[in-house]
């Protein structure tokens, strides 16, 4: 009965044996040990600076993404804003424009074949020929095997402009775009 | 506590307990917060010891116990400014100090290099110590120092996930519901882990354990 009492006594549960190893502590020169050392790579942490691609990503996942819309859409928006300014345009009055409608009509070709370099006519193995619209129409000899369609590229007609207020530190120009 | 067998007791409020200590972590979390980094280290003081012994216990290493341990302050310092104080500051730096042993644990896969820590004399239940004297007819220092090989080799058998539950509630003594909060686990698992890493300490400490 006494061997008994003193057997249950000599027992040790398995968590009283787990908790003696609360008692593996380290002493207090690891810690100020430990302590210095903390603090030396808490700093570090503090100037370095994370890769590029972190930022990067970090940025993108934060403010940066906000900023980088709104820098996106001001630029957009200063484009149209500022766009006039690059494109120098004169506005033309009806009666220049006349004045270049009927220069235009003058210029209009009539090429004399003497005005073209002789030595180059006598090292062509071609001749050029050059007729008019009307010869063609005119003439048998020549067919014409497309239609002459109507080509126009501008003509003036002030209704079908439009013109682009500048702002007034570009008074003299301004944007001016075919409206059909 | 949670088990009726156990007597250990909580050294952090429990979920259900009087916030004060909480508050005071979430108090100095928000100085932290506002730009006093000097106040992080109150913080440190506070669970230093128990982070390197969560972490002593699942490595058996000192030395690599102090890096996780260091680590484990580093990565809160660098996460402070986004935690929100849904769970206590004790929980989320356990669980910081727990996922950081077993990433590192994964790496060092087979490779074990054991370094003990000394034993503190006047913290070891003396107790215990006299009466496993008696039991085994041995000297009191070569007990000691050979129940610290066999305890460390007996917790290193373990998984790590078993050795976790029994290190914070054996050794910690953290309720189950902390622990599953910390390893995020159902209450259930934890039971779970805790029964069988104590079947599996058992057989291993048979010598030792009646």
């Amino acid at each position: 009965m006494a061997n008994s009492t003193k057997d249950s006594q000599d027992k040790v549960s398995l968590e009283e044996l787990l908790r003696f190893k609360r008692a593996e502590r380290p002493d207090e020169a690891f810690w100020n040990r430990f302590d210095g050392e903390l603090h030396q790579r808490m700093m570090q942490t503090l100037v370095k600076k994370d890769p590029w691609p972190v930022q990067v990503m970090r940025g993108f996942s934060g403010k940066l993404a906000q900023t980088t819309a709104i820098g996106a859409a001001a630029a957009v928006l200063a484009m149209m804003v500022i766009r006039p300014a690059f494109v120098a345009t004169t506005e033309v009055s009806p009666a220049q424009m006349a004045e270049v409608e009927v220069g235009a009509v003058e210029a209009s070709m009539e090429i004399d074949i003497s005005d073209l370099d002789p030595a180059l006519l006598a090292s062509a193995d071609y001749g050029i020929e050059v007729y008019t619209a009307d010869q063609v129409s005119s003439s048998a000899d020549v067919t014409r095997e497309f239609s002459l369609d109507r080509i126009e590229v501008a003509s003036y007609d002030s209704a079908v402009y439009s013109a682009d207020s500048a702002l007034p530190a570009f008074a003299s120009t301004g944007v001016a775009s075919l409206v059909y | 506590m949670a088990t009726s067998g156990s007597v250990t007791k909580s050294i952090f409020p429990a979920q259900g307990a009087p916030a004060s200590d909480r508050d005071l972590d979430w108090a100095v979390v928000l100085k932290v917060q506002a730009g006093n980094v000097g106040a992080f280290d109150q913080l440190v003081q506070k669970y230093r010891e128990h982070i390197f012994s969560v972490i002593y216990n699942m490595t058996s290493n000192r030395e690599d116990a102090s890096d996780l341990t260091q680590e484990t302050f580093i990565k809160a310092f660098q996460a402070i400014g986004r935690f929100k104080g849904k769970s206590s500051f004790f929980t989320w730096i356990y669980r910081i100090a727990v996922n950081t042993t077993m990433t590192f644990l994964k790496k060092r896969n087979r490779r074990r290099y054991i370094s003990y820590e000394n034993i503190d004399e006047e913290a070891s239940s003396a107790e215990i110590i006299e009466r496993l004297t008696a039991k085994n007819r041995s000297e009191k220092g070569a007990l000691v120092s050979e129940l610290q090989e066999k305890l460390n080799d007996a917790l290193q058998k373990l998984s790590p996930k078993h050795r976790t539950a029994v290190i914070l509630h054996e050794i910690e003594g953290l309720e189950h519901a902390e622990i599953a909060e910390i390893t995020q686990t159902s209450l259930g698992t934890v039971r779970s882990r805790l029964h069988y890493a104590k079947q599996q300490l058992q057989s291993y400490l048979q010598d030792y354990v009646s």
